[in-house]
Formats: structure tokens, C-alpha cells, sequence
């Protein structure tokens, strides 16, 4: 659902996952986002569980629907059916609590098996004003992050840090991502309607390199 | 290599199209209407029931006004047409789209008119194929193809019957309008109870393995009391409606069952009693909205229902409704809503009852986890 040309511009439609354990505030994070931004009452989004945004970055119009995941264990299997034809993921830890930077870590490894490259992944680190009970490093996190491609941030929802600039660097990745999908579709003429990713074959290094830090 | 050689939908039944062209041709007047088209009589309907039985049965059943109808076929007196203009932008496309699909609503369901005779040999055409001995669930694609295909058509052909009134004038608005009417939200909705028993059958074959685990799953569910489900669920437990729950005193809580959560599977149970994927999706959302009012109704405040607490009462709701063959539905929502809402509002809702549905399916392996 790259993008679709409606008249002038061209606007864009991002569908981005949001992933990320029980009580890390996930749901804080976008909510406070989408607050009161557009304080139209049509019904577009669904309370805390997905959510609509329109940005206007350097002239391009770019609509984001932000979908929620449920973090508990036993859903973890479900994951695949939500971020099925995803443009961006969100993935967001507890800096206090290491177990859900390791699920984070579980997260991106099965995101780029499912949807390879394509998808822009941000991998966050909430609660920042609690930095004094901090359990995961800025600089393990920020190596592991560069070893997948994704971008490391550190928010507080609760302050309201650090989000915007989250949700800003997202949306230009994957408007480049989506630039050039349409470049590769305008030079390779025929089958252009319906290039939709399929089985990608992603190499392990990354996960090789985190083993480290994994067990 | 199953399925190599299959001729596009939309190339399949050429010659009835081809029929209706040349009579469009023609110059489409009444007179030519029975040269092209057919006869138009009840003997003959008779006779022809008489030979085939079982099909024209069905259609008569599927259109119960065919033969009394007798709509205008080439004009439509809608004594409100010119209303539109004052209507702001947005309101006259919904009026517009409204206007156009009762309009064809009745087209279609007459045999009088020339839509309405095209699709009733579409109809018959369809159920030759692919109902009684000839139905088989990997002839699923063809027949959603088939359906789609012929909704396209109608939506192109209706283009030749449309009353003054309906007329798109505006070159501003006309763009706006045909966002809003495809086949997907116009003729679709319109002729898919039409072709719904046996394309739904065909779902159901093919869904055949999945919902027989799914039902497993329900029955598995069914056991537990209200309470002992939403602490299986791991529902967080200020968000039990325990104050629906009326104990006599010869009851326990934890023996209570199809308290918790009525209105809303109620309004689930729905899901099953319409063909248009739109009007499950409606349903889908009012269940979202009757959780929503519980949980505030329980808090006693706005609360924001993430996906970590709505998923468990999703499934929650789901499980006690009870649907038959909630995977065919699933799949025949999937493969006929309008394909521009993807990424939207109802493809997340989708997405989320999918997600019920398969849990569901593997609840069962988990009995070891039972609450005590």
C-alpha cells in the first residue's frame, strides 16, 4: 500500500506496526502522538488500538495508520497476521527492564524473516525519566540497532520526548523506501501492478552478531 | 499445475455479454429487448421450472418480487432526483451513491428490465457451474473471480440505464464519485446475496479443516464459566463486568456462565445473518463499540482499550458467540470488501477477528493451562 496519486500531490498511506511487551507504554507512546493534534470526532481510529495521523513532510502529503499489537506471550504467534504488508515497525522497550529489549530482539529478527528489507524498523527505548533505574546500555542497544538497520531513539512518553522526532525520521524512511519501489517499478516495465514482496531469503549475520548479547 | 490453463473471469461467459452488447447496439429499445434478451413471460418461466426444478427454485427464491415488479425499464420517476444541489459535496455523494443503489436494487431484481434478465442468466449460468455435483472448494477462486467479474460488468453496463436524475453533471463532484462508487460499494452488495449460498459453500468446504479445529477451540471454551474464561484470557481484572453478574444465592461466581459481555456477542452473532462484506464489517465495528461501552460503563471513565486488553476480550467475545464457520466468513469478507479500504479502520478490525479465529484454533493444545 506504497502510495496512491490523488490529484495534485501525491500522497502517501503507511501502515506501521507497533510492537513491543506488556507495560513498556507502548500505547502512551502513540497517544500521546495522536492527541489533539486533529481534533476532528470522525471515527478513524479505535480508541488506542489503531490510530491515524496525517503529516505533511517537505511537501508530500503522508497518511500513517499506526496499528497495535497485543504484547502478552501467548499472542506472540499472531504476530504475522498483523504486520503482513507493514511499511514500518515500531518496537519499543523498557530501559529498566532488559527481558524487553530481548523480546525486541525477537521481534526484529522475525520482522526482517517475514518482510525483509522492505519494512523500516525503529527500535525505542521508553521511559527515559527513569534513566536512574536503567538495565539496558545506550550503547548495547544502539550497536544491536545498527546491526539489524533499524534506528535506536529514546522516548518518554510521559515527558513527551523524543516522539516526534521518532515518528518524523520513520515516515522519511519509509517515504525513501517507498521512492524507490517506484523507481525499481518504473524501469522494470511489466508486472508493476502487482510486485508484491514475496518469500525474501535474509541473510543470519545480524543474528550471528547479537548471539552475544541474546543468551 | 492446477489451475495453469484457467481462462480469466473476465473473459468466461462471453457470449452472454456479447448478447446484451448487441442489443445495447441495437439501438436498447423495449421492442428489441425479447429478440436479444429472451421472452418475457410467467408461462414460459413455468415451463422452464418445469424442466430444470431445483435452479429456477432457487431463484425464485433469491427474488421473490421478479414477477410483479414491473419497474420503467428505461426511465426511473424519482420524484426527489434534484434535491442533490444543495446538499454540501460529501452528503450528495452518499445521497448520490444511495439514489444509484436502489435504483439498481430494483433493476436487478426485476425481470422485466434488461439488468435484471442479464443477471439472472448470470445467476444460472453460476449455479450450473459450480453448485450440486460440480462443487468443489478448489473451485473457490474461479467462483470469488467469477463474482467480482460480474459485478464489474453490471457496474459498467448500469452506466447505459441510469435516469436523468442520476446523471453525473458536475465535472467537480465526479471525481469525488467515482472514489466513493465502484463495484465494490455499488453493484457487489447489490447482486452478492444472489450468488451467496452456493459461492458461501464453497467458502465453507474450502475453510473445512480450520473451522472443525476452531470449533474444537469453542467447545473447549464453552466448558468454563464467565470468570474462569476472562482469568484463562489473562483479562486484566478491572475490566470484568462483575457487576452484571446477579447471584442467587444458591450460585457462585465462578460457576456463572453468558453474563459477561452480552451486548456485545450479541451484536457479533450477526455477522452470520448478512451477504454484504460491508455490513459485517458494520457488525464488526459495533462489537468493537458495545466492548468500548462495557469497559466504560465497568471503570466508570473513558478508558483507552489497547490491543493488550482488547485482543483478550475480542477472543473473549468471539468464543461465546459461537459463529459457524467463522473461517469461511473471514475469507469471504477478505475477498470481497473493497479493496481501497486496505490498511484502513476495518482492515485492522479484520485482521484482529482473524487473529481471534486462529488463537482460537490453538486454544485447545493449552487445556494444561487451565485456571483452577
Amino acid at each position: 500500500m506504497a502510495g496512491a496519486g490523488a490529484g495534485g500531490g501525491k500522497t502517501y498511506s503507511f501502515k506501521v506496526v507497533l510492537l513491543g511487551e506488556g507495560c513498556v507504554g507502548k500505547t502512551s507512546l502513540v497517544l500521546r502522538y495522536c492527541e489533539n493534534k486533529f481534533n476532528d470526532k470522525h471515527i478513524t481510529t479505535l480508541q488506542a488500538s489503531f490510530l491515524t495521523k496525517k503529516l505533511n513532510i517537505g511537501g508530500k502529503r503522508v497518511n500513517i495508520a499506526i496499528w497495535d499489537t497485543a504484547g502478552q506471550e501467548r499472542f506472540h504467534a499472531l504476530g504475522p497476521i498483523y504486520y503482513r504488508d507493514s511499511n514500518g515497525a515500531i518496537l519499543v522497550y523498557d530501559i529498566t527492564d532488559e527481558d524487553s529489549f530481548q523480546k525486541v530482539k525477537n521481534w526484529v529478527k522475525e520482522l526482517r524473516k517475514m518482510l525483509g528489507n522492505d519494512i523500516s524498523l525503529c527500535i525505542v527505548g521508553n521511559k527515559l525519566d527513569l534513566e536512574k533505574d536503567r538495565h539496558v546500555s545506550v550503547e548495547e542497544a544502539e550497536v544491536y540497532a545498527e546491526s539489524v538497520g533499524a534506528k535506536h531513539f529514546h522516548t518518554s512518553a510521559k515527558l513527551n520526548k523524543g516522539i516526534e522526532e521518532l515518528f518524523l525520521d520513520l515516515c522519511k524512511r519509509m517515504i525513501e523506501t517507498a521512492q524507490a519501489e517506484e523507481r525499481a517499478k518504473g524501469n522494470g516495465n511489466g508486472q508493476s501492478a502487482n510486485t508484491r514482496r514475496g518469500v525474501q531469503i535474509v541473510d543470519d549475520e545480524p543474528q550471528h552478531q547479537s548471539r552475544g548479547c541474546c543468551f | 499445475q492446477l489451475g495453469s490453463h484457467i481462462i480469466p473471469a473476465k473473459e468466461r461467459w462471453q457470449g452472454i455479454y456479447d448478447q446484451f452488447m448487441d442489443f445495447l447496439n441495437s439501438g436498447s429499445d423495449e421492442t428489441s429487448v425479447e429478440s436479444f434478451l429472451g421472452f418475457y413471460s410467467k408461462k414460459r418461466e413455468k415451463q422452464k421450472s418445469l424442466k430444470s426444478m431445483t435452479i429456477t427454485k432457487k431463484v425464485e427464491i433469491a427474488m421473490p418480487h421478479s414477477t410483479e415488479d414491473s419497474l420503467d425499464f428505461l426511465t426511473c420517476n424519482r420524484p426527489d432526483g434534484a434535491t442533490s444541489e444543495k446538499l454540501a459535496s460529501n452528503q450528495c455523494i452518499l445521497a448520490k451513491g444511495q439514489q444509484l443503489k436502489e435504483y439498481l436494487s430494483k433493476a436487478f431484481a426485476s425481470s422485466h428490465h434488461p439488468l435484471g434478465k442479464l443477471l439472472q442468466t448470470l445467476i444460472l449460468v453460476f449455479q450450473g457451474t459450480f453448485s450440486g455435483i460440480c462443487m468443489h472448494k478448489r473451485l473457490l477462486s474461479m467462483a470469488q473471480q467469477e463474482v467480482v467479474s460480474h459485478a464489474k460488468e453490471l457496474f459498467e453496463l448500469a452506466r447505459y440505464f441510469l435516469p436523468k436524475s442520476l446523471e453525473i453533471g458536475d465535472p467537480s463532484t465526479e471525481a469525488a464519485i467515482r472514489d466513493n462508487l465502484n463495484a465494490y460499494t455499488v453493484t457487489l452488495p447489490l447482486i452478492l446475496p444472489r450468488f451467496y449460498p452456493d459461492l458461501f459453500m464453497l467458502y465453507m468446504l474450502y475453510h473445512e479443516v480450520e473451522d472443525s479445529m476452531y470449533w474444537k477451540g469453542i467447545l473447549y471454551l464453552e466448558l468454563l464459566s464467565d470468570t474462569k474464561l476472562l482469568e484463562f484470557l489473562e483479562v486484566q481484572k478491572d475490566l470484568w463486568p462483575l457487576q452484571d453478574i446477579h447471584l442467587t444465592n444458591k450460585q457462585r461466581l465462578s460457576v456463572v456462565k453468558d453474563v459477561c459481555f452480552t451486548s456485545a456477542i450479541l451484536c457479533f452473532q450477526k455477522i452470520s445473518t448478512t451477504a454484504d462484506p460491508q455490513d459485517k464489517l458494520d457488525t464488526l465495528m459495533k462489537t468493537y463499540l458495545e466492548i468500548e461501552s462495557t469497559v466504560t460503563r465497568v471503570l466508570k471513565r473513558e478508558y483507552n482499550l489497547s490491543m493488550d486488553d482488547l485482543l483478550p476480550l475480542l477472543v473473549y467475545v468471539v468464543s461465546r458467540a459461537r459463529i459457524l464457520h467463522l473461517g469461511a466468513e473471514l475469507h469471504l469478507i477478505r475477498d470481497m470488501m473493497d479493496p481501497s479500504t486496505e490498511g484502513g479502520m476495518n482492515d485492522f478490525l479484520l485482521t484482529a477477528l482473524d487473529s481471534c479465529y486462529q488463537h482460537i484454533q490453538k486454544e485447545e493444545l493449552r487445556s494444561r493451562s487451565l485456571p483452577k
